[in-house]
């Protein structure tokens, strides 16, 4: 043995190395236990050279990207500006394109869901040239049939009725407008009376009598005692209510959002003969 | 006329030696970070063969290897002894073909790096298959290019490191 290793001491030494690694293996193995001290030492040694590098690598990136490869950046920074206002107004139109498919999306759910209604599809191309006048024009005619005191809706509610028709087109009074009624009454307690237009964005309902309870946000539907619109169909929400000697002064908010009409209904179920003015307004 | 083979031992300084390894290191932990093909690549290796074929001492070169190796083990989540064992035989291999073949010639640097390298991976996969009953892709193509890689770059990085060597 002595003289093995005398003469062979470089191949003792590797075999006593791998013998030792081998019992170390056998050891790990066999108790699943990890010579934890060996790789802490090697990784805390490790470790912060890593950090410093690291350091060194971002510090000098972002030196050179922030402060000295800026020769680019004033044209790509016009390229991105430009391509912003470009993405800018695609969004607009996209989202005016959105919000146009949600009205035709309720138009058509309306006209589903009243398939045995007359109900004519109608664009708003045009709106009164006066403050005082709550009007609009829509691109029906006396061609697609339409005629006077005709009744114009959208899915959130009554828009008003047709006063004039032309070849191609037709005005419409809004049922805001000082002299506009609509024969009404309350969702909740089918009591009745008229809604008034005011001149503003905002109805007034009359001939409530005090007695009457009036509760605020309660739904204002169409009678159909005006023999003009017809029975049912959404008006407005009450906005507020106050007791006046004989009857309540309430104040009714349309449901059809009447300031930026796009899209309408013609009610063509109305002829002109048949059609009555609503009640208290001889001028309907 | 018998033609003599001049073998001639070389010494390094203990600071290039540790800063070597160190840096060897240092970059295998490092640019797999940012460039993960070169995970194929070992350092560590490398140098351990570099520093056996220059010393063309056994007891040296295996020495390296085992603390080359066990260090390896112990930045990795391997056994320790698993990379130790490998770097302990590629080392003493090195050292000892190194005394009776020249290895100063890169094309015999070139073979030499893609031999060892190989010899470690079977080594290597050898423990993990029989001592730790793992599934080991000893030798497949993959490992072929990478052993190739390294021998390529093993002549370029042998050449840069003779220049802080000096005679013995």
């Amino acid at each position: 043995m002595r003289t093995f290793l005398e003469r062979h001491p470089h191949l003792a030494l590797l075999v006593a190395s791998l013998f030792v690694q081998l019992l170390l293996l056998a050891y790990q193995i066999k108790t699943e236990n990890e010579i934890r001290l060996l790789r802490v030492w090697a990784v805390t040694l490790l470790t912060p050279i890593e950090k410093v590098a690291d350091f060194v690598v971002d510090g000098t990136g972002t030196i050179w990207n922030r402060y000295i490869a800026l020769y680019n950046v004033e044209r790509e920074n016009q390229v991105l500006r430009a391509e912003l206002e470009q993405a800018q107004l695609r969004l607009h139109a996209l989202e005016a394109r959105a919000a146009e498919a949600d009205q035709l999306a309720a138009l058509l759910a309306l006209k589903q869901n009243r398939p045995q209604e007359p109900l004519l599809a109608a664009e708003v191309i045009g709106s009164s040239a006066a403050a005082t006048s709550h009007t609009v024009f829509i691109n029906r005619g006396q061609g697609d049939g339409l005629r006077r005191n005709m009744v114009v809706l959208t899915p959130a509610g009554i828009v008003g009725k047709i006063t004039q028709t032309f070849p191609g087109s037709a005005q419409v009074l809004l049922i805001t407008d000082r002299t506009s009624g609509v024969g009404a009454m309350l969702a909740s307690s089918r009591v009745q009376g008229v809604v008034k237009g005011t001149g503003t964005w905002q109805c007034r309902l009359d001939y409530v009598a005090v007695e009457e309870n009036v509760p605020v946000g309660s739904l204002v539907l169409t009678s159909g005692q005006d023999q003009l619109f017809p029975k049912g169909f959404p008006i407005g929400t009450i906005s507020s209510a106050r007791r006046g000697q004989y009857f309540h002064e309430i104040v009714v908010t349309p449901t059809a959002r009447l300031s930026q009409l796009e899209y309408v209904f013609v009610y063509a179920g109305a002829p002109e003969g048949a059609a009555r003015p609503a009640e208290g307004n001889g001028r309907n | 006329m018998a033609r003599e083979t001049r073998t001639e031992l070389y010494r390094f300084s203990p600071l290039v030696f540790l800063a070597v390894v160190f840096v060897a290191f240092f970059l295998q932990a490092y640019v797999p970070f940012y460039v993960p093909a070169a995970s194929l690549l070992d350092l560590p290796r490398l140098v351990v063969i570099y520093f056996a074929l220059s010393r063309r001492n056994p007891t040296t070169g295996l020495t390296l290897g085992l603390v080359v190796g066990v260090a390896q083990d112990a930045l990795t989540h391997h056994p320790i002894g698993q990379y130790g064992m490998a770097k302990t035989l590629v080392g003493f291999a090195a050292s000892w073909v190194a005394i009776r073949l020249e290895t100063e010639q890169p094309v015999a640097r070139l073979l030499l790096v893609f031999g060892f390298f190989l010899l470690h991976q079977v080594i290597f996969g050898g423990v993990e298959w029989l001592l730790l009953g793992q599934p080991a892709a000893l030798l497949n193509l993959q490992m072929l290019e990478a052993a190739l890689v390294t021998a390529l770059l093993g002549v370029l990085v042998f050449r840069l490191l003779d220049r802080f060597r000096r005679p013995a």
